[in-house]
């Protein structure tokens, strides 16, 4: 979070990032030899030189920052040249072609800078209010910390294990009609599982909530003491925080997700990038 | 009945097993989940009441209570005397007797067994990305793969496997003239552009042009179709201008679009020709940076005097350029012809009335829409203007430009009345334009001799080529010994036909103007005028220049085109102005060639086997 705003706080990389693209979008309107704007011109291929070189040194940042060695203040720096320098690539290597763009590896070159840039920009909306949701929620649901170590999730998931084991056991003074919910709940609550269940984080078809309506119905046809009605009130108070802690789990590794799922694109697309932009600059020079 | 339960437990992982021994008593003992049970079985599966443990004739007989029943061996069972030896299971518990000691009757034991870690065991769930995706390190591999492999290796294949001519060797294209060559698929992913229409045919045969890897695209690959194309300059007699090095793609370049890679802008040219004198001392030529700026004025091939040579060809005079301070800008033609009088604006007199006359009524563009037609005194001028000899009713026509044919058919006509005997009076004038002669005389009562014969026809043809019908245009002479028959020469007339022979000029794409708009025809008085336009006329249109046709660009750099017509001197020609034309290119190559076929080929090997081949054909 501190982060974040720190490289949002930076001034100089936007205000550099703006001149450049000011500079180049004014080169490319008053240079224009013989009418054209392209690659080929002074104008066109100093753009695609600074281009190129801007898109090593921010892949190369970006391996960078994932070390520790620098200093926090030089990272935040490093973070705003990577975002704001990594903006204006899309107008300036736009600008490098002259808006020619047709079904060639130099426009597939532009089209994954360009895919590069949009899930940088998903990334920087992702890190500015996710974590803050992400806190929000698991916070939310938590009732009792056993230590301040844990992390909120850990105390969930711990509270899921006592919950579980408070279900089964609850099943000794419960007659057998209860143990086919208390099984589905014991069974059948997933959390997570595949991609589009953590991605979707959805709570919709939960078995301890289904479990929860069977008991409920079945609460209202038990007969027997009140101690079998105190047991079942238990096992209905249970069942319901365990579809909250569920739910909430679910929510958190839904967060989680999208904190990074950008980095599944934005990765393997920039060494796609770099190894479409170093074939590009070759099969220039090799039909040329 | 007294019953010693012995629990008998080994934990998963461990050979050690536990003991404990419980009394219990009571006539039956319930086996179940629930906590009433006597035995309490704590697993889900296991029924709230299971089963039932009674003695029955000295052992113990279990007895499931539910459906679920008991496992013995592989057989599901509801009922089962447990007889030494004999053991059954439910769920994770096995149960067995043993003789009774220490004062009970049975012993039971159950063996619990370790836990198995079926779908009962709590199962941890896929919860990151990093479970479910590959690795972003992997994709990255893939992915760079793939790319490497569709875009870079597969075209490489095909580029790797064809030969090339050697360096320097003069090679024609197999490619027919019109002939398209399909896209390579997969090579056509390297284009950097698409390629002009003019080029459009070769397709995507890359190799066509580009003959070797790491190469610009040689002299050889472009002649290889264009062979006989033609140098700017003879460079035997530039020898200052350095063309070994030249590249046909230095100018033309290729893959961006466009009906051909020619070059438009005038900077081609003035880049040399602005500051000629550096490049080429001693040059005549003028300095010129544009078109707009400050191209010379216009130098016409002038006639100032036509002469027959001895064949009949007729020979200009032309005034020489760069033309003498006091030369007076008239054409010589021999011809005599008042434009003004042919274009009055009431019309010309005819037999039939008068008749409004228009340019096109006289000139006309050759087929190929550039130059004017030629004209042609018998199509362009006879429709009026008949070679009528009609003495007396009779109508013969006289050829042009013949005058001893003239002077024959003349002689002929009289010879032919004084053998007649007789001569008809003339009839009524047909035409008051046409007659011949200053009056008609009547011959009746003369002496059809050969004498007054010859009288006749000499009196006759002073008229026709003095003052009726050669004169009308004609400047005419009569020489004591001329070489025709009639003794008269009509000075001959020679038309320019080409005023800019450097320059190419297509009246075609000037056909939306009026002809009066360029040509001051309505004024002139007389054939020696130059009906040429000045080149402020030329400039009130022809103002574009290459970035102008981007309008941004064109607003930035402050209007060029205002300028040049700012620049222009009103014409003062008077209602000539057509509507507003729409601004033409202004252009070297507008009206000058480039690679000019006075110069001789580039490559005169190619030239060679160019015409080689089409001798073969």
């Amino acid at each position: 979070m501190r982060v974040h705003q720190g490289f949002l706080a930076n001034r100089a990389w936007p205000m550099i990032s703006v001149l450049l693209t000011l500079a180049a979008v004014a080169a490319f309107l008053f240079y224009a030899p013989g009418g054209q704007r392209n690659g080929s011109t002074v104008v066109g291929y100093t753009l695609g030189v600074v281009s190129a070189l801007i898109v090593l040194w921010l892949a190369w940042l970006g391996v960078m920052k994932r070390r520790f060695a620098s200093s926090s203040i030089r990272r935040r720096n490093k973070v705003s040249a990577h975002v704001w320098l990594g903006l204006s690539l899309v107008m300036l290597a736009a600008l490098h072609s002259g808006f020619h763009f047709d079904y060639t590896i130099h426009t597939l070159t532009y089209v994954l800078l360009v895919i590069v840039v949009l899930s940088g920009v998903f990334g920087i909306y992702a890190y500015v209010g996710t974590p803050r949701r992400m806190n929000a929620n698991v916070s939310a649901a938590i009732v009792e910390k056993r230590h301040p170590d844990l992390s909120d999730a850990e105390q969930l998931e711990m509270d899921l294990t006592d919950i579980d084991g408070r279900l089964e056991r609850s099943l000794q003074f419960l007659p057998d009609s209860f143990r086919d919910p208390v099984r589905l709940s014991l069974e059948r609550t997933r959390i997570g599982g595949g991609l589009f269940s953590i991605l979707s984080g959805s709570s919709a078809g939960c078995a301890t909530r289904r479990a929860l309506k069977q008991v409920q119905k079945l609460q209202g046809e038990a007969s027997g003491g009140d101690d079998i009605a105190a047991r079942i009130d238990a096992l209905v108070t249970d069942l319901a925080r365990k579809a909250e802690i569920a739910a909430c789990l679910r929510r958190d590794i839904r967060y989680r997700a999208w904190l990074k799922l950008w980095l599944w694109i934005h990765i393997p697309v920039t060494v796609a990038l770099i190894v479409t932009l170093i074939s590009h600059i070759v099969l220039v020079f090799f039909y040329w | 009945m007294r019953l010693i339960l012995v629990t008998e437990r080994t934990r998963a992982g461990s050979d050690e097993t536990s003991h404990r021994e419980t009394v219990l008593g009571g006539d039956e003992i319930r086996l179940g989940r629930g906590s009433p049970m006597e035995v309490n079985l704590p697993e889900i599966d296991v029924d709230y009441h299971h089963a039932t443990v009674r003695e029955d004739a000295g052992v113990l007989r279990i007895t499931a209570v539910g459906e679920n029943g008991l496992i013995a061996g592989k057989k599901r069972v509801h009922d089962l005397a447990l007889s030494p030896g004999v053991s059954v299971r439910i769920d994770r518990y096995e149960f067995s007797s043993e003789p009774g000691r220490d004062g009970a009757d049975h012993v039971l034991i159950m063996k619990v067994l370790p836990a198995t870690a079926d779908g009962r065991a709590k199962r941890r769930e896929k919860r990151t990305l990093d479970d479910v995706l590959p690795s972003p390190r992997l994709l990255s591999w893939g992915l760079a793969i793939a790319i490497l492999a569709v875009f870079i290796a597969w075209p490489m294949s095909s580029v790797l496997t064809r030969t090339a001519p050697a360096q320097g060797e003069a090679v024609l294209s197999d490619r027919g003239e019109d002939e398209i060559r399909a896209p390579h698929p997969i090579e056509a992913l390297w284009s950097s552009g698409p390629l002009s229409k003019a080029h459009a045919g070769i397709g995507g045969e890359c190799a066509a042009c580009h003959q070797r890897p790491f190469e610009r695209t040689t002299n050889g690959a472009c002649l290889s179709c264009h062979a006989t194309t033609a140098q700017h300059f003879s460079p035997q007699d530039h020898p200052h201008v350095g063309l070994a090095d030249a590249r046909c793609s230095s100018c033309h370049q290729e893959h961006e679009g466009g009906t051909s890679p020619v070059v438009a802008a005038a900077s081609l040219c003035t880049d040399c020709h602005s500051a000629l004198a550096s490049i080429a001392p001693g040059t005549s030529l003028k300095p010129i940076s544009g078109f707009i700026d400050d191209h010379p004025n216009f130098e016409p091939a002038i006639i100032t005097a036509v002469t027959r040579g001895p064949d009949g060809a007729l020979h200009p005079t032309l005034l020489p350029r760069p033309f003498p301070k006091d030369a007076i800008l008239q054409e010589k033609s021999g011809l005599r012809f008042p434009h003004d009088k042919h274009l009055a604006p009431d019309g010309v007199v005819l037999t039939s009335g008068k008749q409004r006359l228009t340019c096109k009524d006289c000139h006309q563009v050759e087929a190929d829409g550039n130059l004017m037609r030629p004209i042609n005194m018998e199509r362009d001028c006879g429709g009026c203007h008949q070679m009528a000899f009609a003495p007396a009713g009779t109508a013969i026509t006289l050829p042009h430009a013949d005058e001893a044919g003239i002077a024959r058919i003349v002689r002929d006509y009289f010879d032919e009345r004084v053998a007649e005997g007789s001569v008809t009076l003339p009839a009524a004038p047909t035409n008051r334009r046409r007659r011949i002669g200053g009056g008609d005389r009547n011959l009746a009562g003369a002496a059809l001799t050969p004498e007054w014969a010859s009288e006749e026809t000499e009196r006759q043809l002073d008229a026709i080529f003095s003052k009726t019908l050669c004169a009308t245009c004609h400047v005419a002479e009569k020489a004591g010994q001329a070489a025709t028959a009639s003794g008269w020469l009509v000075h001959p007339a020679l038309l320019q036909r080409h005023w800019m022979p450097r320059a190419r000029f297509s009246h075609k794409s000037h056909q939306g103007q009026d002809c009066a708009s360029c040509h001051a025809a309505t004024q002139s008085q007389a054939a020696s005028d130059v009906l040429m336009p000045q080149l402020a006329q030329c400039r009130e249109c022809h103002t574009l220049e290459v970035g102008e046709e981007d309008p941004l660009s064109a607003f930035l750099a402050g209007g060029h085109e205002l300028a040049g017509k700012g620049d222009a001197p009103a014409i003062d020609t008077g209602a000539i102005a057509g509507p507003a034309a729409k601004p033409a290119p202004a252009e070297c190559i507008t009206c000058h060639r480039f690679h000019r076929d006075t110069t001789g080929p580039i490559s005169p090997a190619h030239a060679a086997l160019f015409k080689a081949a089409r001798r073969e054909q």
